[in-house]
């Protein structure tokens, strides 16, 4: 990805693009960038085809969804985009992905960011982040999952206890959180 | 400030959504978080609809425990839909990785078939525990397995991917007497009985074959949460050369037995010990067993039947070449192709007496193809009773499958090993030893315990197990 502070002489492909968030604060990111969210992308051919492009780097694009902090994490994640989302060929280097997924913060920062990727239709991002949310979620007891999503379990016990019975295979080996 | 020119900021969604502060949170490290609360706005409305995408990363177990955090939960993830999304993201990450299918291979064998031995791939989850006598108490939780208790006929006939057939009797010894036939998941101990049948006196073959939906024909996704089967009972003819099969056919769809008259334009024969040990067996939906001579001893060829598309008649598959009766042959399946592996019986003049291999493989347009021919001599092993048996004087190997994922390895069962032979490096590694009621057998005897090929049964593993849905309503 190109750096336009170190370019002199600014091509379209480095252009920059101004986006402002909730909380009103702008950020200024390079085209190719903001190219990667699908709704920026829309609007800003939208806008092209209205010839307001021409006005340059003076369109802001109104972000009224997504908040300055989780717009900056989402940045900072396009900038340094693995190179695939694809499963990794061996177990090392799964396990190194997993390291970098749980890197994004506690759950509750994957869910802004998840609910960010998704209005801002970021394919990448949300694959990502979907994935690191599940990570944090897999084999943990079901209690963990109902505290974790504030989720209050409406199944009477024996209701529950069936269902327990009924799928014993899959309750063998949880992590009590 | 630049204000945005021609559009209005409500083009992209009026609804305002806030964070929830999770009060485990230093709001020091999280500076974003200090704003207000919003007892409504819960995480899970937060993600919406994107929480199938999340639930449907997890692994199987844990979705399927998901299901009771909350009837909400349960309904989104036992809805077909959640299925297929699961399904469809396993197979867009594995398609570069096709050597990592999870598999188990289950061998039937001696005493009246009571003796079960499971061979897991490294990343299967299919554990069968046969309580280390190697019977099948594993199927255990079927209503039919009394009659296994009460020594009752009692075995497992046909698989498909992770279910299997089971077939009991009550043999006409006892009134009323019947023969019943059993879909099992054994991963999920889901089961379903089928409606009784006479018992029969007659040389059946039995074929079990689904139907699984394409999700993505492209991409060649299919998914296992709605699907249709056919169990195929194909009754042996009385004459020989015959030009009308009898069969008696289940369908999921009609959830009956219904009988049927097939037509073949080849002659064929009554089925004896050739036919009957082979099986039949399934690729890609369509049936094919074995059509021997009059005497059962000489293959001829292949009947090929396809229950689903073209129920009225069956077709003739002629063999590579022409079989001898003293060539043992028999027949599997690799990635949806059939295949024969073939020991010639004799030697040709210019030969160094020892056996051979031959792998053929039927290709698209109904052409042999030879893929492998192994020497036995030129096999390499560690192990001195397979060196032994290869270089002995009777023919040393009996296929018992293709390994699913890998096309130049096998497995073979030599003397009582159960071994695996790579055709390329010519490489026998033993994976394991045939017992009788959980003794080892010696590995080199003069009589080995013959595994038939109808009992080895290569269970593939989903990466959702398959539900066994009830019959339909009459």
């Amino acid at each position: 990805m190109s750096n336009t502070s170190e370019n002199p002489n600014p091509s379209s492909s480095s252009a920059k693009i101004t986006l402002k968030t909730s909380d009103n604060e702008l950020f200024e990111v390079e085209e190719a960038v903001a190219m990667k969210f699908c709704t920026v992308k829309q609007y800003f051919e939208d806008e092209k085809d209205n010839d307001v492009a021409a006005r340059g780097s003076s369109t802001v694009i109104p972000l009224p969804n997504v908040h300055s902090a989780v717009l900056a994490r989402l940045i900072s994640y396009c900038k340094k985009l693995p190179q695939s989302n694809a499963v990794a060929d061996n177990h090392e280097e799964e396990e190194t992905k997993k390291k970098e997924r749980k890197q994004y913060g506690t759950p509750g920062d994957l869910v802004d960011l998840i609910s960010a990727a998704n209005y801002l239709d970021f394919k990448e991002g949300l694959e990502f982040f979907n994935q690191a949310l599940a990570d944090h979620i897999q084999n943990k007891s079901v209690e963990y999952v109902r505290k974790f999503f504030g989720i209050k379990g409406d199944f009477e016990p024996h209701e529950e206890e069936k269902y327990r019975e009924e799928y014993a295979w899959a309750f063998e080996g949880v992590d009590e959180d | 400030m630049v204000e945005s020119g021609t559009r209005t900021t409500h083009s992209f969604g009026s609804r305002c959504k806030r964070r929830v502060e999770d009060p485990s949170e230093d709001p020091m490290l999280y500076p974003c978080r200090k704003r207000e609360k919003d007892p409504d706005d819960s995480i899970r409305s937060k993600l919406g609809y994107v929480l199938i995408e999340v639930l449907c990363r997890l692994p199987c177990r844990s979705a399927i425990q998901c299901m009771s955090v909350s009837k909400s939960w349960f309904s989104l993830i036992s809805d077909p839909y959640f299925v297929r999304r699961f399904i469809h993201h396993r197979h867009q990450l594995s398609r570069s990785d096709s050597d990592s299918v999870p598999f188990t291979l289950l061998l039937q064998y001696k005493e009246s078939q009571k003796n079960i031995l499971v061979l897991p791939s490294d990343n299967s989850e299919l554990f069968i525990d046969c309580g280390g006598g190697g019977g099948l108490d594993f199927l255990d939780f079927l209503p039919c397995f009394e009659r296994a208790r009460k020594n009752y006929p009692f075995c497992i006939v046909a698989s498909f991917n992770d279910l299997l057939l089971v077939r009991s009797e009550v043999p006409p010894i006892r009134k009323p007497s019947f023969c019943e036939y059993c879909i099992c998941n054994p991963l999920t101990k889901q089961w379903l009985t089928l409606p009784h049948l006479p018992c029969s006196r007659r040389n059946d073959m039995v074929g079990f074959v689904c139907d699984l939906c394409s999700c993505d024909k492209e991409q060649r996704c299919v998914t296992n949460a709605y699907y249709r089967y056919k169990v195929v009972l194909i009754h042996s003819p009385t004459e020989t050369n015959t030009t009308q099969l009898s069969l008696q056919i289940f369908s999921s769809e009609t959830g009956e037995w219904r009988g049927s008259v097939v037509s073949s334009q080849r002659g064929l024969n009554p089925f004896r010990m050739t036919s009957l040990d082979a099986g039949v067996l399934v690729c890609n939906g369509i049936l094919y067993w074995i059509d021997a001579d009059k005497y059962g001893l000489m293959i001829k060829g292949f009947v090929k039947f396809d229950p689903f598309n073209d129920a009225e008649r069956c077709h003739y598959i002629d063999p590579p070449i022409n079989l001898l009766p003293r060539d043992l042959m028999s027949f599997g399946v690799f990635q949806g192709h059939l295949r024969i592996f073939q020991i010639p019986g004799h030697h040709s003049p210019h030969d160094d007496g020892a056996y051979k291999f031959y792998v053929w493989e039927l290709e698209n347009y109904g052409t042999w193809c030879l893929k492998h021919k192994v020497n036995f001599k030129d096999t390499v092993s560690d192990h001195s009773d397979l060196v032994k048996i290869a270089n002995g004087i009777t023919p040393p190997g009996a296929l018992l499958a293709f390994h699913p994922n890998v096309s130049e390895i096998v497995f073979l069962q030599l003397g009582n090993y159960i071994v695996l032979c790579n055709m390329q490096t010519r490489v026998l590694k033993v994976v394991s030893q045939l017992r009788d009621g959980g003794k080892i057998l010696p590995g080199i005897s003069c009589y080995y315990v013959s595994v038939y090929a109808k009992s080895v049964f290569l269970l593939t593993q989903p990466s959702w197990p398959t539900p066994v849905p009830p019959l339909p309503f009459h």
